[in-house]
């Protein structure tokens, strides 16, 4: 079963994406914060993240930097979500290696979800 | 007439029998002017320091005495925003003295907006400050005598624009949270994820949906109009083709125009033309264009995006045949929030942004917006672009 971990602070949205993931089928893991999250991935090793930016401790860029650092975790997509809209946390996160840069409010959970299903299926499937 | 003229010999006689009294005048207005936080200085025709006032040596750690004689240019040499010095022959200064500019002003006109160039000037000590100024030509029966340069420590200034961008940032992410929380539990919902919905629920929800919507739209105009207002004009030029942009554009109206069975019809001539000039800009001011059109116009009408090209204009246009614009409130549809009496009633959700910030953006690639409406016939925006900023044009012969 493929495996994704999910990065978020606000609990609501967390409970969001956990129901629609999981009536599409996948096992979900959830992370409150950066710090979280690192251990998390230390720990087990998701086929998909899903990942915030701003949230308590460290926040996603942290995250994104410590997973592409990381030579067994590195090809593990990540797909941020957040509500940073300026070009600048675009850019960095794209340049830092994320995969997706979703602005969530701009999008509907149906595309995320959609894209996820991609990841999967498709050629951008993580390497194991 | 004749009174002007006695006072204007009564000044010359001043001048001639009581120079020092004139002298300690210009001191006083010099010293007066600005304080402690504007410099006043005045050079020669070579660029030497003639006198000052206390905000030069407040502002710079020069004194006065000290630099009189010497070239104001290399007093205090000036470096950009990339924290380069701005050589000799660049400095306005300089080319205010060979007069090939008339005047330099602390302000630009960018999207209406007084925006203001940022360059450092280097103190005595070394140090340097953020300032902006004004210099203008002294000017005898047509000839530079010299100049007088008038600048200040905008340090503040640079302060506040960081906080107010801090803030920006922080209420954008602060309010699209909730907003995007909202849109995505009501989708969950309608995706019959958590079970099926009875009718009269889900229109309910469907309605909550829409005004959720409009929320996230306002939030997102709102923020674009003030960060295009802080923001100095950013442009990405890249080369484009007319018949590519106009394609993605038609594109992303192409759903909307289809759900209110309106005929959406490009550009019908063949010519190869290739746009210079931020395309994200233009693609978002074509867009609200279409967009509107798309929305003030009643289903089953056409919606026709033209291009022209001119001797030094491209012109974009969008003619729809809707509900056009009263001509009494044409004056008011690029102020903010500003909607037209008849534009609410068809669509209450409108945000009154759209054609604001389309103005802004058109300011930062140099182009141009105007129109054309009539109530109830219709309404044509167009966007002129001036080619000899933004464009290279090259016309394929042979599509002629």
């Amino acid at each position: 079963m493929n495996n994704i971990l999910i990065v978020e602070d606000e609990d609501f949205l967390i409970r969001v994406l956990e129901d629609n993931l999981a009536a599409e089928g996948y096992a979900v893991d959830v992370a409150k914060n950066g710090e979280q999250a690192v251990g998390k991935m230390r720990k087990c090793k998701p086929n998909l993240i899903l990942l915030d930016i701003l949230m308590p401790k460290c926040d996603g860029f942290y995250v994104l930097s410590e997973i592409k650092k990381d030579p067994k975790r590195k090809s593990i997509p990540v797909i941020v979500l957040s509500n940073l809209g300026e070009e600048a946390a675009i850019n960095r996160a794209m340049k830092m290696g994320a995969d997706d840069y979703f602005i969530k409010s701009q999008h509907k959970i149906e595309e995320v979800i959609k894209r996820i299903g991609n990841y999967f299926k498709g050629k951008k499937m993580p390497k194991r | 007439m004749k009174k002007s003229e006695d006072a204007k010999q009564t000044e010359q006689k001043r001048r001639i029998y009581n120079p020092e009294a004139v002298i300690a005048e210009q001191e006083a207005i010099l010293n007066c002017v600005g304080d402690h936080i504007m410099a006043v200085i005045v050079v020669d025709k070579k660029g030497k320091i003639i006198r000052g006032n206390k905000g030069f040596e407040a502002l710079t750690g020069w004194e006065i005495k000290e630099v009189i004689g010497k070239s104001l240019i290399s007093v205090i040499p000036r470096k950009d925003e990339q924290m380069k010095t701005v050589p000799f022959k660049k400095r306005i200064l300089s080319k205010i003295l060979l007069g090939k500019i008339l005047a330099s002003t602390a302000t630009v006109a960018a999207g209406g907006i007084e925006k203001m160039p940022i360059f450092y000037y280097i103190r005595k000590d070394k140090s340097k400050f953020p300032a902006t100024s004004v210099i203008s030509p002294m000017l005898f029966e047509g000839k530079v005598m010299g100049a007088v340069e008038v600048f200040y420590d905008i340090t503040k200034e640079k302060e506040l624009e960081q906080i107010r961008m801090d803030f920006l940032s922080l209420a954008s992410h602060q309010l699209r949270t909730p907003l995007s929380g909202t849109k995505w539990l009501i989708e969950t919902m309608c995706r019959g994820v958590l079970g099926e919905m009875t009718k009269k629920q889900k229109e309910y929800l469907d309605d909550i949906y829409k005004v959720n919507e409009q929320l996230i739209k306002l939030v997102s105009d709102i923020l674009s109009t003030l960060r295009l207002e802080s923001e100095e004009p950013l442009m990405k030029k890249e080369r484009i083709s007319v018949t590519s942009l106009v394609k993605e554009v038609m594109l992303t109206v192409s759903a909307a125009a289809k759900e209110k069975k309106l005929t959406l019809k490009g550009p019908s001539n063949h010519r190869t033309l290739n746009l210079k000039t931020d395309t994200e800009i233009l693609k978002s001011i074509l867009g609200t264009f279409l967009a509107n059109a798309i929305d003030y116009s009643l289903p089953d009408r056409k919606v026709v995006l033209k291009v022209e090209s001119k001797s030094d204009v491209i012109i974009f246009s969008v003619h729809d045949s809707g509900i056009g614009i009263p001509l009494n409130e044409q004056k008011r549809v690029f102020e903010r929030f500003y909607r037209a009496s008849n534009a609410k009633n068809l669509r209450p959700t409108g945000t009154g942004l759209g054609l604001n910030i389309a103005k802004m953006l058109s300011d930062k690639i140099g182009a141009k917006i105007s129109f054309k409406s009539k109530e109830n016939k219709g309404s044509v925006f167009y966007l002129h672009i001036p080619k000899k900023f933004n464009t290279t044009i090259k016309i394929n012969k042979k599509n002629e």
